[in-house]
C-alpha cells in the first residue's frame, strides 16, 4: 500500500529535517536520518533505547483520575468544542433538565476569568474553575487538582468543560469515561473535515444551535456525511441548549454511558 | 500551540530515563505520527526553549514523522497519508478507520559516556 502513495519519500510541503516512514518499518529499527545528514560536526555518542510515550505522565494521572471516578461511581465527561459552540449553555440546560435526578458537578477550563464557574454555580451545581493562562487545553494534572475542591461523594455526573479549542484538547486524556465534541450550526458544516483529530477522538458528537438552522447556511446532510467519514463509530445528536431540543436524547446518551460503566465495573 | 506541552512532557520523560551516569545528551529521537496534529517546526522551537536549564539543553531533536494509515470506510482499502485527514486512493472517500499515525514516542537518547 505504501508504494502507492509514496509515503517513504520526504514530504516537501512540511519539514525538510525529518522524513515520513511507514509505522511498520519505523517501529523496527527506523532509518537514521538526522536533521542535516553528514553535516553535523559534533561527535556521535552512544544511543540509548527509550521507547516511551511522551504523554506517559499525563496518561498515568488520567488513570489515577479514572480510579477516583470509579471509586465514587461518577460518570466523567470531557466536553470539548470551539469557543462559542455553547458548551456552558449545554451544561446549564443539562443541570436544569436533570435537577432532582442527577447530582451534577463541573470543572470549567478557560484561559482566563471565573465567568463560567459563576454561570454553573448560578445553575445550582458544585463547580471548580481552572484558568489555564497560556495553556490551550486541560491536562490530567490540572483536573486532578480540581477534583480536590469538589464533593466527589455527592456527584453522579462530572462535566469537564475543556478550553474552547478544536485542536489541542484532543491529545490529552483527562481520565474521562466519555469524550464529547460539541459543534454548532453557526460554525459551518465542514468543521469535522477541518479538525479531524478532535472529531475522531469523540464517542459522542453533538450539533448545537439547531434552532438557528432556518437562519444560517448550514447543510445538515453534508455535516452528517463529514462526521461519518471522520468518525463512523460516534453517536451523533442534534440539540439546542436554548430551546431544549434534543436535550432528552443527550441525557439518555449520558445515562447509557453510566450503565456501561456499571456493567463494566 | 500544544507543542509546548508536548516539549515539556518530552523533557520530563527524557530526564527520567536518562541514566544518572550518562554524560551530555547530544540528540533525542522522537516519533511523531502525522495524525497527531503536532507541527514538527513548532515542536523544535518549543523543545529548544523548554530545554534551557535542563540536562537536554542544546541537544538536537530529531523528529521521525510517522505516516498515518487508514482503512477506507467505503471500500476497505488501506492507505497511507501525511496530512490529518487522508483520502482513499481507490474511491476518494475521506477519513476512514485510523490504523496508525497517533504515535508520540521518545525513541532514543544519544549520550556521551563520561
Amino acid at each position: 500500500m505504501c508504494d502507492r502513495c509514496g509515503c517513504e519519500l520526504p514530504d516537501p510541503r512540511t519539514d525538510s529535517d525529518s522524513r515520513f516512514v511507514p509505522a511498520a518499518v519505523s517501529a523496527a529499527s527506523g532509518p537514521r536520518v538526522g536533521s542535516e545528514p553528514g553535516t553535523d560536526p559534533r561527535p556521535r555518542g552512544r544511543e540509548i533505547e527509550i521507547q516511551q510515550r511522551l504523554l506517559e505522565d499525563n496518561d498515568r494521572l488520567a488513570r489515577h483520575n479514572r480510579e477516583h471516578f470509579a471509586e465514587h461511581g461518577i460518570v466523567a465527561v470531557n466536553l470539548m468544542g470551539a469557543p462559542g459552540a455553547g458548551k456552558t449553555a449545554l451544561l446549564e440546560a443539562t443541570i436544569r433538565a436533570t435537577a432532582g435526578r442527577w447530582r451534577v458537578a463541573a470543572i470549567e477550563g478557560d484561559q482566563a476569568t471565573q465567568r463560567d464557574r459563576d454561570r454553573i454555580a448560578a445553575a445550582g451545581a458544585p463547580v471548580e474553575q481552572i484558568e489555564t493562562g497560556l495553556g490551550c487545553h486541560l491536562d490530567a494534572h490540572q483536573v486532578h487538582h480540581a477534583l480536590d475542591a469538589l464533593p466527589l461523594a455527592e456527584v453522579d455526573v462530572l462535566f469537564i468543560e475543556n478550553v474552547g479549542n478544536l485542536v489541542c484538547p484532543a491529545l490529552f486524556d483527562l481520565g474521562e469515561q466519555l469524550r464529547v465534541v460539541l459543534t454548532s450550526a453557526t460554525e459551518g458544516a465542514d468543521k469535522p473535515l477541518k479538525y479531524p483529530p478532535m472529531f475522531r477522538a469523540a464517542e459522542l458528537i453533538l450539533l448545537n444551535k439547531v434552532d438557528l438552522l432556518p437562519h444560517v447556511r448550514f447543510d445538515l446532510g453534508e455535516w452528517r456525511a463529514h462526521v461519518a467519514a471522520i468518525n463512523p463509530r460516534a453517536t451523533v445528536l442534534t440539540i439546542s441548549a436554548i430551546t431544549g431540543a434534543g436535550i432528552d436524547e443527550w441525557i439518555a446518551a449520558l445515562a447509557a454511558a453510566g450503565r456501561n460503566r456499571r456493567e463494566r465495573a | 500551540m500544544h507543542e509546548l506541552s508536548i516539549a515539556r512532557a518530552l523533557i520530563a520523560v527524557a530526564e527520567r530515563h536518562l541514566p544518572a551516569a550518562a554524560g551530555d545528551v547530544s540528540a533525542l529521537r522522537v516519533a511523531v505520527g502525522a495524525a497527531t496534529g503536532i507541527v514538527p517546526e513548532a515542536l523544535q522551537l518549543a523543545f529548544q526553549a523548554a530545554a534551557v536549564g535542563t540536562r537536554l539543553a542544546g541537544a538536537r531533536l530529531i523528529i521521525d514523522r510517522i505516516a498515518a494509515r487508514s482503512r477506507c470506510s467505503g471500500c476497505a482499502t488501506e492507505f497511507c497519508f501525511h496530512d490529518l485527514l487522508g483520502q482513499c486512493p481507490e474511491c476518494g472517500r475521506l477519513g476512514g478507520d485510523l490504523l496508525a499515525g497517533e504515535e508520540l514516542m521518545l525513541r532514543t537518547l544519544e549520550v556521551s559516556d563520561v
